[in-house]
């Protein structure tokens, strides 16, 4: 990995750190900044949860109103980012169940690898280090077998269950188990990889 | 239902976990498991961690701008009733009795119109006479107010919460142990129509709705009747609410704010 991406991205990480514990603190203009940098990653996964614009909308206010309750509870020593999708994942999943509005099981692999979202050298900030992210996550995604790809991508965004993905897919549940848990293994291996999580 | 006995570790469970995937039943058995088995929360923790990473799988998109608006304004709210109620000390100042001998003088004047309006009226026909009681009922509540403002023993200052409140001010004028006051609103916008406004007392946990109006007079007095004694409230504030509709809870859109 360039050494100019570690370094980008060890700061975006000192900025995120420093944002969120002024968070904590009461520090609106701080949560402005956070909310400025991260608000169209949480819409963007809102939207492709919930599948409507309103509900999405509702999202990114209702997860940030939560990061703004809960910063004082945030452990410094992680990274700011994965709380954040935790959290937004959680709420969009919740909401989803809750209104038992069950999406039919689409995969949509048109949407990986946006490879033109990776910035060039002359991006530089958080834009440019999440951007670099998602090329990452998404490339790793690509190198998954098409099955334990589509068994990922369909719990963490349709909201159904194991057993639920084994009924639509028509597959044995311990099949689905087994597609879940070595994909996301591998995901890991490859993420590592590129030092986006710890070894 | 997973039967997660103290020698089965977490294996195909920690990657359905992290994915929102297992039935809630299940993620209870996990997590129980996992408190007690230092590799397995390890493994539920890497688990985790990658699955969050998922997020950035989906594109980006850039929320209305409302969203944060809304958003500031419900933090800026939350942390105006979450603010420790200032040390009760005489608050009383004479730029906030200012506008309360402004509207008794302006009542005085009101009232007086309205009673040479009677004493024409009473000369008219029957017709006249629902006219000249509308009038005289005016006078009374008019009057109440007065009495209330008169005998008042302090005063808290509202201040502007709301863009579409900039310039406007209001003062609560009140008296220990008593339910009922009255509210000088000044320099507050007619609402949009369809629209009231309407005032609120609160303490933890307590938000009460009271009178609705809708502000036309530069100097607008409005009498406020509490569910108990108004000291006995943290807050007072005026929002914008519809007209149509129950008000059990306070909207989003606070106008004026004052502790109590
Ligand atoms: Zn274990």
């Amino acid at each position: 990995m360039a050494r100019r991406e570690t370094q980008d991205r060890a700061e975006t990480r000192a900025d995120d750190d420093q944002l969120i514990a002024r968070v904590a603190a009461g520090d609106r203009s701080a949560f402005d900044a956070l909310y400025e940098r991260y608000a169209s990653a949480v819409f963007g996964l809102a939207l492709k949860v919930l599948r409507e614009r309103e509900a999405a909308e509702e999202a990114v206010q209702e997860v940030f109103w939560r990061v703004w309750k809960r910063a004082a509870s945030f452990d410094r020593s992680r990274a700011f980012a994965p709380w954040l999708f935790g959290i937004a994942h959680n709420y969009c999943i919740d909401e989803l169940r809750r209104r038992k509005v069950r999406p039919q099981v689409v995969y949509e692999d048109d949407e990986h690898p946006i490879l033109s979202e990776i910035p060039g050298d002359a991006d530089i900030g958080a834009e440019a280090v999440m951007a670099e992210q998602r090329g990452l996550v998404r490339a790793a995604l690509d190198r998954l077998p098409p099955e334990q790809r589509e068994a990922l991508m369909l719990a963490y965004f349709s909201g159904l269950t194991q057993q639920e993905i084994a009924t639509q897919l028509g597959n044995p549940l311990g099949t689905v188990k087994t597609r879940m848990r070595l994909g996301l293994q591998k995901l890991r291996t490859l993420l590592q990889g590129h030092q986006l999580v710890e070894e | 239902m997973l039967r997660m006995k103290e020698t089965i570790h977490i294996d195909d469970e920690a990657a359905a976990y992290a994915l929102h995937a297992l039935p809630d039943s299940d993620v209870t058995a996990v997590e129980a498991h996992a408190k007690h088995c230092p590799p397995c929360q390890q493994k539920l923790n890497d688990s985790v961690e990658t699955a969050q990473l998922l997020a950035l799988a989906a594109v980006a998109q850039q929320p209305p701008g409302w969203c944060k608006s809304s958003l500031l304004q419900r933090i800026e709210r939350e942390s105006f009733l979450t603010r420790p109620a200032r040390s009760p000390q005489s608050r009383t100042r004479l730029a906030s009795w200012m506008p309360m001998v402004a509207v008794l003088a302006l009542f005085s004047l009101w009232n007086m119109r309205m009673q040479s309006e009677v004493n024409a009226s009473r000369a008219e026909a029957a017709a006249a006479q629902r006219s000249s009681t509308t009038i005289q009922a005016t006078m009374r509540q008019n009057a109440m107010t007065m009495a209330m403002l008169a005998q008042s023993q302090a005063t808290r200052p509202l201040s502007a919460k709301s863009p579409a409140a900039q310039g406007a001010e209001a003062w609560m004028h009140m008296t220990n142990g008593q339910s009922g006051g009255v509210i000088i609103v000044k320099n507050l916008p007619a609402p949009p129509p369809g629209k009231v406004y309407q005032i609120w007392v609160a303490r933890e946990g307590v938000k009460e709705p009271c009178e609705s109006f809708i502000s036309v007079e530069p100097m607008q007095p409005v009498a406020v009747h509490a569910p108990q004694a108004l000291d006995s409230y943290k807050w007072i504030m005026i929002t914008l609410e519809d007209s149509s509709g129950s008000h059990a809870q306070p909207s989003d859109q606070t106008i004026l704010f004052g502790d109590l």
